[in-house]
Order: C-alpha cells, then structure tokens, then sequence
C-alpha cells in the first residue's frame, strides 16, 4: 500500500539534506570539544575534592551567600557564636562549586544564580554541584496549560553525572492525587509512595531503571513544588534541597512588559495579518517574508484562523521573557502537530498547540524570536538553512 | 589514543560526516541542534574509539544520535489539546498546497522522535529492518509497527489524494 508514499519520503528527505555538508573540520572540532569537556571533568573533580578536603578537616560545611564567593560556616554553629565568614575563591574557568547551607527565609538569589525559581530560593545544594544555567520557565508537568519555573543543577562523582531539579509553579494548582494520576498516567514504570516534606503530604516518585527520584507537594494554595534528582545525588539530598528552600512571593511582570509581550505575539500570531506587520514582530523577520507568503497561500485556513492565547509570561532576563501560549487554528491542510501516542485526530476540527514562546528584546522593542517563529511555523524557514548568519544570528534558544 | 587511531577517527568522521549530519537535520530539525548531537555523538566515540572502532562504529554513533534527539524531543515537545467539535472547517485550494515532498517533510517532523527516528534510519539511511532495530536497541517487530503507524500518520497527516492510492489508511 505504501511504496509510492516511502519512495516519495525516501527523495523528500535527500532533497531536504542534499545541501547539509559537515564542513572539512568536524574531526578537530570534535576532538576540541572532547578536551574542553576533559578540563571541565577534571576541574570539576579536582573542585569537588578540595571542598571535601576543607569540610573533613575542619568538620566546616561550605556555605554561600548571593555573591560569587563561598563562605565556610560551622555546619551546626553554637547559637552563642557566630563565625566570620571566610572567602574561599575557585580558579578561573572552573565550575564553580554551588553548595549551600542555611539560607535565611526569603533569601533573593539572583536569576542568573539558577538558585531563584520563581521566587522559591534554593539554599541548599549537595557538594561538587554547579548550576547548569538560570532558572528558566517551562511547560507546567503538573498542571498541562499552565508556566512553571524550573532550575537545573549537574554534578559528577565517580564519572557519573548526576543532577538536582527544582520545580515551582504558582496559580492554579491540582491536588496531589491528581498530580499523582497524570504522573501514573505519563510514566507507568513510576513508583509512588507518600512521604511527608517540610511538614506537608508528599509525593515520593522513583524511577529505578535510571536511578531518579522525586518529591511533589503543595507548599500552599497556589503553589506546588517539586524537587527532583538523579544519582550520584541520593535521597537524603533531595530530601535537604526540599526541606532547605525559602519561598518568597510569585515573580513580579513589568506590566510594561507584558503588555509588549502580548502585543507582540498576537501581531505574530494572528490571522488576517499582514505579512509585513507580522514579520516586524519577528525577530530578524525581514528574511522571511517569502516563506511565509507561500506557507499562507499552501494553509489559507490558518492564516484566516490562526488565533492566540497568552496564559502567562515570565521574564528571563533584561532582554528575554517566555510566554506560555496556545495556537488555535482550523485548517485540514495542516500537519498533526503533536499529536499524542498514535491515533490521527480529525484534521477538519479546530486544533490547539501549548508552546512556550521566547521573546527577545531588539532595537525594535520586543519581539518574537526567530527559533520560536520557525518552530512554530514549520516549513517557514527552510531546514537547511535555519542555521543563522552571523548578522541574522537569533539571541535565544528555545526554553528547555 | 595513538597516532593510527587518530588517523582512524578521522577518516571515519571524513566518511560519515555529511552522512551523520544529515540523519541528524531530519531527527531534529534544526541545523545547528543537529550539528550539536553529531559533535556530542562523535565526542562520545572519539572517548571510547578503540573499543568503538573494533565493532560497528557508524551504528554507535547513530545509537548516540537517535538517543540525544530523543532526548531533545521529550525536552522541548510542544502539546496538543483538543478543542471542541468542528465549527469553521477552512477551505482547501488545492492548487495552493506544497508540493507533497515539501508536506512529508513538515509531517515527518511532528512525529514521535521514535517513529521519526524509525523512518529516517529505514528510508533516509537505507538501514534493514535489523539495523534499525540494532541502532534503536528494540525488537524487529517493534520497528515494523512504528515505521507502519509513522507512515500511517504521514499519509494521513499530507494530502496525497492527488499522487497517492488512500487505500490501507490507518485511523
């Protein structure tokens, strides 16, 4: 039944690539990297080392203000005394150890630190642990439809490497059994027990294939947390990074911003458009103006359609925010984006997409990135050629 | 590693290279994400290359390939939800359509990375039945059904009426 349809993926896909070459250095930019990776082990190692060296001589745990230093205070100090801080630097280049004790409630982090997740400060984190980047808005895996913040922290012993996950989100949050059901439901090889955390009824998930665990639980109405690792972290870890966070308030929009925002996905995101308004809302959208003529001529029902929720949106920094959007749109031409497991759903009904969108600030005020563009409007931008020029180089990545 | 070695690996990579990335683009669907996975993929047999190069070296790098974009893909996967009963169903002119090479490439995209993963290595590498599964580390059968449900969701995803039998559609 389907030979004429494989031979016409099997020349789809050559005709795709034909133009994708590796350039004549892939072999040294591998081996490159592969050293850089090298140093980065060792530094991190010889880190790790070292702090251990300093805590089982001095029976000190490492401490950590905001700043970029770490300081070292008795683990379990007197309440008669108090310690001065003593600075301890780490060499340039290197991985800085993140590994904190006893933040006081309502500690502010810097974004950038990965120690905020949307307000809830991270003040504990097991020795040898770096962030692994600012924390960053996601897909709630709680509640589907709504942002959450997640922060990332890797560490490795032993050569494994290892991780810390935290997870925040505010709003409208479910109950724990529900949370319990959707989690059941999406990882069936999960197990669940009830523990209790921070004096609160929670989830204990495992995934013993990979050596992962998790705690859930709502902190209060309005927000659910969830901290997550993976060995060379163990339990006990995780259990501390929970017990140890500070929760503040729900991050804060500029309502400037967020009206900018919104104004500029619904200018992107909106049938009936103008192609020339829609790609001034793009980031670098002036070189797509031919794609997506022809991406409209080709899906007249989305282009008449298309329309735009904005559930939320959470700055990333001074020049990034994300939002949290769906798409809804009628056109049977459309491929299923997304469609779960392997049913077809009916492509004559209307059709909704969750996404998280990245908005980049420019020159000309705030704007959809390019990644996000494209990934969105699949067929837009051509596959081989979505790697930037230098001049055209998108400023952000999609939010993992 | 010795100098031979060396020299091994890049004559491997200069073999494969192009090949490699290519599988990649078609996995994930950005060029620089998949220039990223092959240099993560070769990193990985570069650290393990003796060992590596004694056995299959292109399928161990393909495994670390379809692993990564696998990973990728459960990261970054955007959600469908279903809305209500049909109410403006668009119109469709046919002689506006992408061309249907143009319609499996976008449809072969939304697929699950697996079911994506089994198409490109069946019919963009050319690899039997056998090697896919050996690369995906599943079942023959395995691949058979989800190279059968991914084509069935392309040919049900692209209008081919046009240039293709709609006969043996799977719902």
């Amino acid at each position: 039944m389907s030979a004429d349809l494989e031979s016409h993926l099997r020349a789809a896909m050559r005709d795709e690539t034909v133009r994708v070459t590796a350039g004549p250095n892939l072999a040294g930019a591998v081996r490159e990297r592969f050293r850089r990776h090298r140093r980065r082990r060792r530094a991190a190692v010889g880190a790790a080392v070292a702090v251990l060296v300093v805590v089982s001589s001095a029976g000190l745990t490492l401490a950590r203000s905001g700043a970029d230093t770490a300081e070292i205070r008795p683990a379990r100090p007197s309440p008669a005394t108090a310690t001065a801080p003593v600075a301890v630097t780490t060499p340039v280049g290197t991985p800085t150890p993140v590994t904190v004790t006893t933040g006081a409630a309502g500690t502010a982090f810097p974004p950038s630190s990965g120690r905020d997740v949307g307000g809830v400060g991270v003040t504990w984190l097991p020795a040898g642990t770096s962030s692994a980047g600012p924390s960053a808005a996601a897909l709630s895996p709680f509640t589907p439809g709504a942002l959450a913040y997640r922060s990332n922290f890797q560490m490795m012993a032993g050569g494994r490497v290892g991780f810390v996950a935290v997870t925040a989100q505010w709003g409208n949050v479910p109950t724990l059994a529900a949370v319990e059901d959707d989690m059941r439901a999406a990882q069936p090889q999960r197990t669940f027990a009830r523990t209790t955390v921070r004096g609160r009824s929670a989830l204990l998930t495992r995934m013993d294939a990979k050596e992962e665990f998790s705690l859930v639980w709502i902190e209060r109405d309005g927000l659910v947390l969830s901290v997550a690792a993976g060995t060379p972290a163990s339990e006990d870890d995780m259990r501390r990074v929970a017990e140890e966070l500070t929760v503040g308030s729900r991050p804060h929009v500029d309502p400037t911003v967020d009206r900018a925002v919104r104004a500029a996905l619904a200018q992107v995101f909106t049938g009936g458009t103008s192609t020339e308004r829609t790609l001034a809302a793009v980031e670098n959208g002036e070189q797509l103006a031919p794609g997506l003529e022809r991406y409209r001529a080709q899906h007249p029902g989305l282009a008449r359609t298309l329309r735009v929720t904005v559930h939320g949106v959470a700055p990333r920094d001074a020049a990034h925010a994300v939002a949290l959007i769906s798409l809804t749109y009628t056109d049977p031409t459309m491929p299923l984006l997304g469609a779960r497991g392997d049913s077809v759903p009916d492509r004559d009904r209307p059709a909704a997409y969750d996404a998280l969108a990245v908005l980049v600030r420019t020159g000309e005020g705030w704007q959809v990135s390019r990644d996000t563009f494209c990934q969105l409007s699949l067929g837009v931008c051509p596959l081989a050629t979505t790697r930037p020029s230098p001049a055209a180089a998108p400023s952000t990545s999609p939010p993992s | 590693m010795q100098e031979r070695d060396e020299r091994a690996f890049e004559e491997f990579v200069a073999r494969t290279g192009d090949r490699l990335l290519r599988c990649a683009v078609l996995l994930v669907a950005d060029h620089a994400a998949a220039e990223d996975l092959v240099q993560g993929a070769l990193e990985r047999t570069y650290r393990h290359w003796p060992r590596v190069s004694a056995g299959h070296p292109e399928a161990y790098v393909r495994r670390a390939l379809v692993n990564a974009a696998a990973s990728r893909w459960r990261r970054s996967r955007v959600r469908e939800v279903p809305l209500g009963p049909h109410d403006q169903a668009g119109t469709t002119d046919h002689a506006d359509r992408l061309s249907t090479r143009d319609e499996l490439i976008r449809a072969l995209m939304t697929l699950p990375a697996r079911q994506r993963a089994v198409l490109v290595l069946r019919y963009f590498d050319d690899l039997p039945e056998a090697e896919v599964a050996a690369v995906l580390g599943c079942s023959v059968g395995s691949v058979k059904s989800q190279a059968s449900r991914g084509l069935a969701r392309l040919r049900a995803s692209v209008d081919l009426h046009s240039s293709l039998p709609m006969t043996g559609r799977t719902p």
